[in-house]
């Protein structure tokens, strides 16, 4: 049930009359919640409901062991066994195969005949991004920087909300269950503000369902391609990525806020960005932001060993991405990336002020292109396509001639890639949804665009994740 | 809380009547668009992006009036009859009164075939007449595990499943595939146009738009496509200059022919066809085919074989008689492997077996000759000037010989 499916809405319709109308107490409309969230989950693999509600009940029933204990020692065994379950359940289902494959060619490689894997398991939705969910859950229970809940339906509701429960954001609990807690009135600037960003959602996801051709054409070609193709290529899925995944967090910070409840934003114009540093402050806050507090700062933080910290982040914020050697590489070189920036500004502090508006543009641009190389990386299906791609983009190739068909599609997917900028910017950094007699001429546009170009039913990039 | 406070609620029921407003405004705009493209776009563009849709709208409009004939022969398929088979070279040739149809229709499947197939039959059913004869084409390729997996052609069908759905059938499909049955649901709302047809006509728009006068690089001075296009151009005017009147994509004038070669417009359709007879053409067609259809290996769908049969039936049902035909082979470019080769006789083996009909298998028939001059326009399709003549004229001489009666003398095309 993919939020550009006619379907989606049908059911988001009828769980929006039920969830504000026919339920009177919070704890019908929690349950409501949980049971709406575990069909919408349900709608993708009925099998994977178990593994869900499996891991959220094991977190609560921690979390409540927790809270009860003030033996230091259980409570650090309680919390390993929730770290040791919910990455064993990530492990096992979405890196088992991997792992397995990888040492196989390790094996041969060093003349070692084992045996070929060929297991596959069933990939569950949102696995990775509800794992963590729950996993902040006994964290910051453990940290006594949260209260366990006594009743489970609060919980539940949380992790399984169905808005955030496929691709993010990751929400952790101590944002939505407050929430759920007091369950505040429906106010009609939520509304106002869920209506502009489901419609603006739409819109780029139509875009990024136009950039997937030029980029697929690139990273399906088996040929070198010319410069003005593999530039092309990489700008697509540079917009295609972001729109695609920026459009689905905004359709679900939207259809969250006609329910009253207000999820963090996940984007912050990341192709604005002035530096590597400043990219990770404005790209997939919830992962970067869960990882800083859950994992770097855990690691020592800046404090001890900050490169090293650094670098182990990045590399398991990649593998996070995927079960694949190129997106370790992909977080190996945005950690060399950050190592980088932080020993330059820490040599020439200079380099944090910005002179002109020349100067931040060529920041910008700077920071662009070393973006670009790492979406290389990151949607090759190997790291040899990856350097084809590369190679194309940096060495023009004897007699390339500038066509104008292919410099026209170059030009589409810039202006593609400014139009989901611009109206991300429009929708969130203007005035814009309190303008009525504008908002709703431009989410009736934006809706009208999704419904005569948008391809039904295309999947979203962070769903393999 | 303990329950909603009234504003809250208040602000529920604006939210949704304001969501409703937007869902009607952007629905209007989006339709708004859709037939200012219909309406800017030649006909003939048009019908080439819809693939179909209104030619099978039209030939809805007509059924009624066909149901009521006893001398009805219906000729059932995909774009391989849509292109192959002339109502009229049919009827001259046969030495017996009957009024065929040609009822072939591009971008379907099996499973839209069932439907349309069962529509027909219900209109039969309801005027109390049988078709004096129908034959069903079977298009393996169409049957395959690959091409119910493109999401293109998936589209497609769904377009046109949307224009045969019923309630009840929607209903059916909402039993087996909710997300199915919305899709659908939305296709209607949308005036059975898919966001897929709106996009390859902008694409197409798009690109038909010269290189402007500023950018440095000319074009090739030779351009294969527009070359060919050119031709395209000229058959059309020639068309119209030969019909003088409106010709829609299902015409009941021609009884579903869709007909381009006039004494105004047989020299451009010859160099057309030629055009597209040359290797650079023919490979990536076929390339396009196996990897879209898996046209040479041919892994059967259980699901596209079965509603196959349903529609035999369904057509059977209503006709006096009734064959399953297997159009003539392009033997230079579609040569199934023994392997694709068997699983196709075991396909039509099981068709029989559960319909009772019987199969005309012309696809080696070697008087279909591949090559330049030869009946075939591309890899699959029989040409106008050549290949749909001599089928509709070897359908007549089967049929005759079964009925026991002779041919009629033949009518030059």
């Amino acid at each position: 049930m993919l939020f550009n499916t006619a379907l989606f809405w049908l059911f988001f319709a009828a769980f929006f009359v039920a969830f504000h109308f026919a339920t009177r107490t919070r704890v019908a409309r929690l349950w409501l919640v949980v049971g709406g969230s575990l069909l919408f989950y349900a709608a993708w693999d009925v099998r994977c409901v178990p593994l869900l509600l499996g891991t959220a009940l094991l977190d609560f029933w921690i979390a409540l062991r927790l809270s009860r204990s003030q033996d230091e020692r259980r409570r650090r065994v309680l919390l390993a066994l929730s770290i040791v379950a919910n990455l064993g359940v990530l492990g096992f289902f979405k890196y088992a195969r991997f792992f397995a494959d990888s040492a196989y060619g390790l094996l041969g490689a060093l003349g070692v005949t084992v045996p070929e894997p060929t297991f596959s398991l069933l990939l569950p939705a949102g696995i990775s991004f509800y794992t963590f969910q729950s996993m902040s859950y006994t964290i910051d229970v453990y940290r006594r920087e949260l209260p366990a809940r006594e009743r489970p339906e609060e919980f539940l509701a949380a992790v399984s909300f169905f808005p955030h429960l496929v691709a993010g954001p990751i929400i952790r609990a101590s944002v939505l269950l407050p929430q759920f807690e007091k369950m505040e009135p429906l106010r009609w600037e939520q509304v106002q503000r869920g209506y502009l960003l489901i419609a603006v959602g739409l819109l780029k996801k139509t875009v990024a369902d136009l950039l997937a051709g030029p980029a697929d054409a690139l990273f399906g070609a088996t040929n070198a391609p010319d410069v003005l193709a593999a530039w092309t290529g990489a700008l697509a899925f540079t917009g295609q990525i972001y729109a695609d995944f920026s459009g689905y967090t905004d359709i679900a910070i939207g259809v969250a806020l006609l329910l009253g409840f207000v999820l963090p934003p996940n984007f912050d114009l990341p192709y604005l960005a002035t530096s590597p540093i400043d990219f990770w402050r404005r790209w997939h806050l919830s992962l970067s932001t869960w990882l800083r507090d859950y994992l770097y700062i855990p690691l020592g933080g800046n404090q001890n060993h900050r490169y090293r910290n650094l670098l182990i982040t990045m590399l398991l914020g990649g593998l996070w991405h995927g079960a694949n050697w190129t997106f370790v590489l992909w977080g190996l070189y945005h950690g060399l990336l950050l190592v980088a920036a932080h020993v330059l500004v820490g040599r020439y502090p200079a380099l944090k002020e910005t002179a002109s508006t020349a100067g931040l543009w060529a920041k910008r641009l700077g920071t662009f292109y070393l973006v670009v190389v790492g979406w290389v990386l990151f949607r090759a299906e190997s790291l040899p396509a990856a350097l084809r791609v590369l190679e194309g983009m940096h060495v023009p190739a004897a007699g390339s001639a500038f066509a104008w068909p292919e410099v026209r599609t170059l030009l589409f997917v810039v202006a593609g890639l400014v139009l989901c900028h611009a109206v991300s910017a429009l929708a969130e950094k203007t005035r814009l949804r309190q303008r009525s007699f504008v908002l709703w001429p431009v989410v009736a546009a934006c809706m009208a665009v999704a419904m005569v170009l948008g391809m039904p039913g295309h999947n979203f990039i962070y769903f393999q994740f | 809380m303990t329950s909603p406070s009234p504003s809250s609620t208040r602000i529920a029921a604006r939210t949704l009547g304001v969501g409703i407003g937007l869902l009607l405004a952007a629905l209007g705009l989006a339709r708004g668009f859709i037939t200012y493209l219909e309406r800017s776009t030649p006909p003939e563009t048009w019908a080439q992006h819809s693939e179909g849709r209104d030619r099978l709208v039209g030939f809805l409009e007509a059924l009624p009036e066909i149901a009521q004939r006893k001398d009805a022969v219906l000729v059932f398929g995909s774009s391989l009859i849509q292109h192959g088979f002339s109502p009229e070279t049919f009827e001259q040739h046969l030495g017996l009164p009957v009024t065929a149809y040609n009822l072939g229709f591009p971008g379907v499947d099996p499973e839209v075939q069932a439907l349309l197939a069962r529509r027909i039959a219900n209109t039969f059913e309801k005027s109390g007449h049988r078709a004096r004869l129908t034959l069903v084409e079977f298009t393996p390729f169409q049957a395959t595990v690959a091409r119910a997996r493109w999401q293109r052609f998936r589209e497609l069908a769904s377009v046109k499943k949307a224009v045969l759905m019923d309630p009840l059938t929607l209903a059916r499909v909402a039993r087996r595939s909710p997300e199915e049955a919305s899709h659908l649901g939305a296709l209607r709302l949308l005036g059975n146009t898919s966001p897929l047809m709106v996009k390859s006509l902008v694409d197409e728009r798009i690109s038909d738009k010269p290189v402007p006068s500023w950018w440095p690089v000319r074009p090739p001075a030779f351009d294969e496509t527009k070359y060919r296009r050119a031709w395209v151009a000229s058959i059309h005017a020639g068309r119209a200059a030969a019909e003088r009147r409106n010709v829609p994509e299902w015409d009941p004038v021609r009884r579903g022919e869709v007909r381009w070669l006039f004494d105004e417009t047989r020299s451009e359709y010859d160099s057309w066809a030629r055009s597209r007879n040359t290797w650079l053409v023919l490979k990536p067609e076929l390339q396009w085919r196996v990897a879209s259809s898996d046209m040479l290996e041919l892994h059967f769908d259980e699901e596209q074989v079965r509603f196959f049969i349903e529609a035999v039936r369904a057509l059977a049902s209503v006709s006096r008689e009734t064959r399953v035909v297997l159009m003539p082979r392009n033997r230079a470019w579609n040569q199934p492997t023994p392997e694709g080769r068997a699983r196709l006789a075991a396909v039509l083996t099981r068709i029989t077996r559960e319909t009772d009909v019987r199969v005309l298998d012309l696809s080696d028939s070697p008087e279909f000759r591949p090559g330049e001059f030869g009946d075939f326009i591309d890899v699959t399709h029989l040409n106008e000037s050549r290949g749909r003549p001599k089928l509709s004229r070897r359908l007549a001489e089967v049929m005759a010989e079964h009925w026991g009666i002779g041919v009629a003398r033949d009518v030059a095309p």
